[in-house]
C-alpha cells in the first residue's frame, strides 16, 4: 500500500495524492524526505498554486508515473529530445493562463520534464510567426515607432550569416 | 514592469529566457522587433552570458558562431552539440594502404596524406565507400633526403638535404592535383631545415642549417627576402640552424638549434624589426598563434605558452605534469596536442562573444584529456588552467599496459574527439568535457590484419573536418580510415574560406553530398532518384557553363574528370571513357608530359649527384618502382571499373 500525502493549495482546498507520485516533484520530494512525513503531519501547504492548476499537474504526474526522463543533468538531451505527444496534447487544450501557470508551478515544485514541456510548447507558439503574429498571440502592445521597428528589422547581427 | 497577470510577459524573466532558448535565432530575432520588454530582455547580452557560463562554465574560449552576441553563440552552439548527439551518422570504414604517413590534412571533399614512398595519396571523401580506392597518388619527392615539409590545403612544400626546395598544387581544383611538382627558384647553401607556407597571403617561408631564413612568393617561386639572423644575435654568436618557422605576411616566428626564438617584422626593406626570447630548453613540438603572438611548446612533462606580444613579452605559462597542484598523477606525460585549425588572420577579435579564443587539447599517456584556451592562459596555484578535465571511457577496451589509449586527438570551437589505436572513436565537448557521443566502438573485424599480433603498434590520426560544414572527420588506424559524419553537410556554395577560385569546384562536390545523402538516409530501391540527380547535375553545370562563359575546366564532371585524371596521370594508353571535355584533356595531358619530363630530369640529376658523392642515399624526386606502378595501375583499374559500373 503506498502512503498517502495531504496538500493543501493557494485557495485551501485539500488535495490527498500518493507519494510516488506527488515525488514528481523535486521540492516535495525532498521535503518528505528531510522532514519524515507521517499520517499525523499536516497537509503541506502550496501558497503559490492554485487549486486548478494543480489538479493539472497531479494528471500529468499520474499519466506519467511510470516514465523514466532523461538525467536532470543532462541537460542537452532534456533540451534536443522532442515533446512527448501526450504532453503536447495536454498542454494544447488549456488557456495561455493556465499554460503559464503550469509553468510557474512546475518551476516552484522543482518537475523539469514538466517544466520543459512547458517551455517547448510555448516556443512553439513563437516559432516561424511574423512579429504581427506574435503580438496577437501573445497580446503583446507595440510600443515601438515605424523608425524603431525598422531600425531593429535591419540589426543585422541577427541575420543568419552561415 | 507591469504586465497582466497571465500573459507571456508576466512570467518570471528566467522562465522567459528558458522558453526562449528553444527557439531558432531567426525567432528570436522577430520576437525581438515585437515591444520594447522583449527587445531589451533579448538584447541584455549580460544575461545570456550568464546563461552560457552556467551552461559551458566559460567566458573565454574560441566562438562557434563568430558573433558578437552570447545569445547567439549559445543557441548556436546548442544546435550543433544537438547536430552531434542527434545527428544520423553515416560510418564508413575503408581499408587503404597507408602506412607511414608522415602528414595528412582534411580538406572536404578531399583526404590527402604524404606517405613513406614519397607520394602523396588522395581519397574522395563524398565518395567514400568500402571498396574506396585511392583517388589520386601522385609522386612528390622522396622521403629519404626529404628533411622538411608541411602539407597544406593548396600546396605542398618541401625541403631537402641539399637545399633544394619543392611545391606540389593540391588544390583547389581537381586539376591542380595532377600538376607536376615545382622546384623553387634557388637552393639553399645547406639543408633545408623548416618550411612553412602562408596560404592567404602567398608566402613561403624556408630555413636552413646554417641559419638563413628566406621568404618566398609562391606564385613566382622568387626569393622575396633574405633575412640573417646571425645579426641580430648581435653577432658574439655564429648563426644556428632554424628548427621552426610560421609566418603570417609580413611577420615571421623561427626558433634556431639554440632555443632562441625571434619573432621579425619586416614592414618594409628599410625597416626590420626583430624580438628574440632565449627558450632556454629544446620542447618537442612548437605552433605559433599570430593574432595572440603566442608560442604553444610542448614536451612531455608539460604545456607551455609563451607570449610575444609586447604588453607581456616573455611571459610564461604553464602546465606540467609533474607539478603536485593538479590532478594527474605524477608518473603521467604529455602524449598528444592537437590545436585548433582557424582561418587564419592577423587580429583577435575581442568584440566576439569569448573573445576569440583558440582552444588545445593535450592528451596525457593515462588517457586524460585536458582542454585549454591558449589566447586567454589563466593560471591556478602557479599552473596553467585548464577548460575541461575529463578520462575518455575505454572500460571495454583492452589496453596493453604501458600502451596510452589514445592514439589520435583533434579539438574545434566546440567539441575534441578522440580515437584509441583500436578504432573507438568518440567526441567531447570542449567547454564541460561531457561526453557527447561514441563515433565507433571499434575497428570490424574484417579489417583488422590476418595475423593478429600481440598488439598492434598504435598508431593513429584524427581529424575533425572544417566546423562550419558540418560534423564530421576522419580517424585512421593501421592502414584503416574511417570516415564519419553526424547529421547534413552544410554545402559549401558560397564557400568564405577558399575565396570564389574554389566556389565552382565546390558545387560539383556538394551535388555529389545531395546524391550521396539521398543514398544513404533513404533507402532507394532503384534508379529515379539517381536519374533525377543526373538531371538536376545536368542542369546545374549548363547553368554554370553558361555563367561562367565557357570556362567549364574546372566544372567538369566529377567522375569524369576523376577518371580522366587518373588515367592520363598513369598511363596515355588508358581507355580514355566517356570523356567529351577536350580542353581539360589537353590540361591533363600536358601536365602528365610535364611532369614526366621532370622526373626525367631530376633522375639525370640524380645520377650525377650518386656518382659525385660516395654514399649513395640520394635518392630523389620518385621514379615510380615497377611492381608500384603495377599494383597501382590494377588499383587505377578496378576503381574504374567500379566507377563505370555505377
Amino acid at each position: 500500500m503506498t502512503e498517502k500525502i495531504r496538500l493543501t493549495t493557494s485557495d485551501d482546498q485539500e488535495f490527498i495524492v500518493e507519494r510516488n507520485i506527488i515525488e514528481r516533484s523535486v521540492l516535495i520530494k525532498n521535503l518528505l524526505n528531510d522532514t519524515g512525513y507521517d499520517e499525523d503531519s499536516e497537509a503541506i501547504p502550496l501558497p503559490n498554486v492554485r487549486s486548478s492548476v494543480f489538479k493539472k499537474v497531479i494528471e500529468w504526474a499520474e499519466h506519467h508515473k511510470d516514465t523514466t526522463f532523461p538525467d536532470d543533468d543532462d541537460e542537452d538531451a532534456r533540451k534536443s529530445a522532442p515533446i512527448d505527444d501526450w504532453d503536447k496534447d495536454f498542454l494544447k487544450v488549456v488557456d495561455q493562463e493556465m499554460l503559464y501557470e503550469i509553468i510557474l508551478a512546475a518551476n516552484f515544485l522543482n518537475i523539469r520534464p514538466l517544466l520543459d514541456a512547458g517551455c517547448k510548447t510555448v516556443a512553439e507558439m513563437i516559432r516561424g510567426k511574423s512579429a504581427d503574429e506574435i503580438r496577437r498571440t501573445f497580446n503583446i502592445v507595440n510600443d515601438f515607432s515605424p523608425d524603431e521597428e525598422e531600425a531593429i528589422k535591419r540589426e543585422n547581427e541577427w541575420a543568419e550569416d552561415r | 514592469m507591469s504586465h497582466a497577470q497571465g500573459t507571456l510577459l508576466s512570467l518570471p524573466v528566467e522562465l522567459q529566457l528558458q522558453i526562449f532558448q528553444n527557439l531558432h535565432i531567426q525567432d528570436l530575432h522577430t520576437l525581438s522587433q515585437t515591444c520594447h520588454t522583449l527587445h531589451k530582455l533579448i538584447n541584455n547580452d549580460e544575461l545570456w552570458k550568464r546563461l552560457f557560463q552556467k551552461k559551458y562554465q566559460a567566458t573565454r574560449f574560441s566562438s562557434f558562431s563568430r558573433s558578437h552576441k552570447f545569445a547567439i553563440e549559445l543557441l548556436k552552439r546548442d544546435d550543433n552539440l544537438k547536430a552531434w548527439k542527434r545527428g544520423i551518422s553515416v560510418n564508413r570504414n575503408s581499408p587503404v594502404q597507408v602506412s607511414g604517413v608522415h602528414d595528412i590534412q582534411l580538406n572536404y571533399p578531399r583526404l590527402t596524406m604524404l606517405t613513406d614512398q614519397g607520394t602523396i595519396k588522395a581519397l574522395a571523401l563524398d565518395k567514400f565507400k568500402s571498396k574506396t580506392k585511392i583517388e589520386y597518388e601522385v609522386p612528390v619527392t622522396s622521403m629519404n633526403g626529404c628533411t622538411s615539409f608541411q602539407l597544406g590545403e593548396k600546396y605542398g612544400i618541401f625541403g631537402r638535404f641539399d637545399g633544394r626546395l619543392f611545391l606540389k598544387a593540391l588544390g583547389p581544383s581537381k586539376t591542380a592535383f595532377v600538376t607536376s611538382v615545382v622546384k623553387f627558384g634557388k637552393d639553399h647553401q645547406s639543408a633545408v631545415t623548416c618550411v612553412y607556407c602562408d596560404e592567404l597571403n602567398g608566402v613561403v617561408y624556408s630555413g636552413d642549417e646554417n641559419g638563413a631564413l628566406w621568404m618566398w612568393d609562391v606564385k613566382t617561386k622568387q626569393v622575396l627576402k633574405e633575412f640573417d639572423l646571425a645579426e641580430a644575435q648581435q653577432g658574439n654568436q655564429l648563426a644556428a640552424g632554424l628548427k621552426f618557422v610560421k609566418g603570417f605576411g609580413k611577420l615571421i616566428f623561427v626558433i634556431d638549434a639554440n632555443n632562441v626564438a625571434f619573432l621579425i617584422d619586416a614592414i618594409n626593406n628599410e625597416q626590420i624589426q626583430i624580438d628574440r626570447l632565449d627558450l632556454e630548453q629544446n620542447f618537442e613540438t612548437y605552433d605559433f598563434d599570430f593574432p595572440s603572438l603566442t608560442l604553444t611548446a610542448t614536451d612531455i612533462h608539460g604545456l607551455h605558452l609563451l607570449q610575444f606580444h609586447k604588453h607581456s613579452f616573455g611571459q610564461h605559462f604553464e602546465f606540467s605534469v609533474k607539478s603536485e597542484s593538479n590532478s594527474v598523477a605524477l608518473d603521467d606525460s604529455i602524449h598528444t596536442i592537437a590545436i585548433e585549425k582557424q582561418r587564419p588572420s592577423r587580429q583577435q577579435n575581442f568584440r566576439l562573444a569569448g573573445q576569440d579564443g583558440r582552444h588545445l587539447a593535450i592528451c596525457l599517456k593515462s588517457g586524460i584529456v585536458l582542454t585549454f584556451n591558449l589566447r586567454s592562459p589563466e593560471t591556478q596555484n602557479g599552473q596553467l588552467q585548464a577548460l575541461a578535465v575529463f578520462l575518455p571511457d575505454f572500460d571495454s577496451l583492452k589496453i596493453p599496459d604501458g600502451v596510452s589509449p589514445i592514439s589520435g586527438i583533434d579539438v574545434n570551437s566546440s567539441v575534441v574527439l578522440v580515437s584509441t589505436f583500436n578504432g573507438f572513436a568518440a567526441v567531447y565537448d570542449v567547454l564541460t568535457g561531457d561526453f557527447i557521443r561514441v563515433i565507433s566502438s571499434r575497428i570490424p573485424k574484417k579489417y583488422l590484419p590476418l595475423t593478429e599480433a600481440p598488439f598492434i603498434v598504435p598508431t593513429g590520426v584524427a581529424i575533425l573536418g572544417e566546423e562550419r560544414l558540418g560534423c564530421f572527420g576522419v580517424t585512421m588506424t593501421n592502414d584503416i580510415v574511417q570516415y564519419f559524419q553526424c547529421g547534413e553537410l552544410k554545402h559549401r556554395l558560397t564557400a568564405g574560406m577558399h575565396g570564389s577560385s574554389s566556389g565552382k569546384a565546390n558545387v560539383v562536390g556538394a551535388v555529389n553530398d545531395m546524391r550521396r545523402n539521398k543514398k544513404y538516409h533513404k533507402v532507394i530501391k532503384n534508379g529515379i532518384a539517381d536519374l533525377q540527380f543526373e538531371n538536376h547535375q545536368d542542369d546545374m553545370k549548363e547553368r554554370l557553363v553558361s555563367k561562367y562563359n565557357g570556362d567549364s575546366q574546372d566544372i567538369a564532371d566529377e567522375t569524369e574528370e576523376l577518371e580522366l585524371a587518373m588515367v592520363l596521370n598513369q598511363s596515355l594508353n588508358g581507355d580514355i571513357g566517356a570523356a567529351d571535355d577536350e580542353e581539360l584533356q589537353m590540361a591533363l595531358a600536358l601536365s602528365k608530359l610535364e611532369f614526366e619530363q621532370s622526373v626525367v630530369d631530376d633522375s639525370a640529376e640524380n645520377a650525377e649527384e650518386l656518382q659525385e658523392s660516395s654514399n649513395g642515399n640520394g635518392e630523389d624526386v620518385l621514379p615510380v618502382l615497377d611492381d608500384e606502378d603495377a599494383e597501382f595501375q590494377r588499383q587505377l583499374e578496378e576503381a574504374m571499373r567500379l566507377s563505370l559500373a555505377e
